[in-house]
């Protein structure tokens, strides 16, 4: 009986090792890890706007308007609660890249806007700010292709036989993915044309 | 087979140089490809060859006292892809930076975009912010550029790199920068060696070869080749006269030395001919500034 036993443990242990079990352990950490990445980037963006905001607010007749959509873009984001099960839902993960993906256009107006007031431009705190907000905004995009990367590499992985049977029996589920569309390109300054309006 | 490669990339080495492609290679896209690794990338010839001799040996010696790695890409235009995507595309392919330590760092320079982007590899993001590196573009590079003196541009962002790295106290460099540094310190003996082993199979190839016609005369020859090879390439007689020297003693055992070599060339695994190896431990996510001139 001993000796049965002792087989079938090691059946087991062969099985395991060689179902991909090990494989989907790896992957699905880099899953989560360039998600708690990409998180961190957007909390960083979220953290700066406020100052970026203060620093306008001190220029009289600044666009109210594209003011107003980057407080108010900012707020919806941080409104969502990031919980671990939002990455595995995909109707709530769309509307956190919705929401975030609003943030960046909302940032990048404000800072194509800014352009066209001289004080600012000469105005080094916001010179500053402005670099940390574009290297975060261009983090932000780096982390989000990582996570597409690593979530098409999962999902990719335990489709496959004999892999998917192991996902089967653990229950580990294929993660939905972000949209295709780059948000570099949503990003994209508008053109603004102030028409001679400002003097 | 492997002899076969190397001989063949020493063939390429030689021959590359001089048929360098006119501008940056774009791909089916209409993006610019990754250039082939290099300390300073200069296909669109931007900069005199004096100056990017002197840029290369530059980063050389700064590498092999600080250890850090820092490239340079002058390109004309990186459109239609904003210069981020380019740099980081670079970056993520030539991973420069020690391994283990990863600090590397890549300078963009769009030269027709009048646009430049430092990019910064994790570990030095703290050593060189962005708000630090957009000040760099603006105060050396910008107005340098503005008069179309690329070099000097260059060279001072490099100064002021150079300080705030050094500034971060990493592990010192090991002296091991194979061009413009002519002073091979001892502990980078065993890369400079490895990176002897393509030079010596060949020499042991050609020299098994005249040995046959010409005896222990056609060894001597196939060494002094060497050695001349060497020397001319690695910038180092020093090593020049260790290659031919080896390959004189292995001449004879040309057969069995093939052996020896394969598992040796297959366990060290690359090998760079002009000196410059990445690290490969540097990590592009996004670091650093872009600005304009």
């Amino acid at each position: 009986m001993q000796i049965l036993r002792r087989y079938w443990m090691l059946v087991l242990v062969s099985v395991l090792t060689g179902c991909g079990y090990n494989g989907i352990q790896t992957r699905d950490q880099a899953v989560k890890a360039s998600w708690a990445e990409l998180l961190s980037q957007y909390q960083r963006r979220a953290d700066l706007i406020p100052n970026i905001v203060n620093s306008v607010k001190g220029e009289t007749n600044f666009e109210q308007e594209t003011l107003v959509r980057v407080i108010d873009a900012r707020a919806k984001a941080t409104s969502i609660q990031v919980t671990p099960e939002l990455a595995n839902d995909p109707a709530a993960l769309q509307k956190f890249q919705q929401a975030q993906g609003e943030v960046s256009s909302a940032v990048s107006r404000l800072l194509a806007v800014s352009e066209n007031y001289p004080s600012l431009k000469s105005n080094q705190g916001f010179q500053d700010l402005r670099a940390e907000l574009e290297g975060t905004e261009n983090r932000i995009a780096i982390a989000r292709n990582r996570y597409i990367k690593a979530v098409e590499e999962y999902n990719v992985f335990i489709r496959q036989l004999p892999q998917n049977l192991t996902a089967t029996v653990f229950g580990y589920k294929e993660k939905p993915q972000f949209a295709v569309e780059n948000e570099r390109e949503m990003a994209k300054p508008p053109t603004v044309d102030f028409g001679g309006a400002k003097k | 087979m492997r002899w076969w490669i190397a001989s063949l990339a020493l063939l390429f080495a030689i021959a590359l140089p001089a048929a360098r492609a006119a501008d940056a290679a774009r791909g089916a896209d209409g993006l610019l490809l990754v250039p082939p690794l290099a300390r300073v990338s200069d296909p669109g010839g931007f900069l005199a060859p004096a100056d990017r001799a002197a840029l290369e040996s530059k980063l050389a010696a700064f590498e092999a006292t600080h250890g850090s790695q820092i490239a340079i890409v002058m390109v004309a235009s990186t459109k239609p892809e904003p210069i981020e995507d380019f740099a980081h595309r670079v970056g993520d392919a030539w991973k420069i930076g020690r391994r283990g330590i990863g600090d590397g760092v890549l300078i963009v320079v769009a030269v027709q975009d009048r646009t430049a982007r430092i990019d910064v590899a994790r570990r030095l993001e703290g050593a060189i912010p962005d708000v630090t590196a957009r000040r760099l573009i603006r105060d050396q590079m910008a107005p340098h550029f503005a008069s179309k003196d690329y070099a000097g541009g260059l060279t001072a962002t490099l100064d002021a790199l150079f300080g705030l790295i050094a500034a971060e106290g990493l592990a010192p460099g090991t002296g091991d920068a194979a061009r413009g540094d002519r002073q091979h310190s001892a502990a980078d003996g065993e890369s400079a060696i490895r990176s002897l082993i393509p030079f010596i199979i060949a020499g042991v190839l050609l020299g098994a070869l005249l040995r046959r016609l010409f005896g222990v005369l056609g060894t001597l020859l196939a060494a002094g080749g060497v050695v001349a090879i060497v020397a001319f390439v690695m910038s180092s007689l020093l090593l020049g006269a260790v290659a031919g020297l080896v390959v004189f003693v292995l001449t004879p055992f040309g057969g069995p030395m093939m052996m020896a070599t394969q598992v040796l060339g297959g366990r060290g695994g690359g090998f760079s001919l002009g000196g410059f190896r990445s690290g490969g431990g540097g990590d592009f996510s996004g670091g650093g500034a872009s600005g304009n001139w």
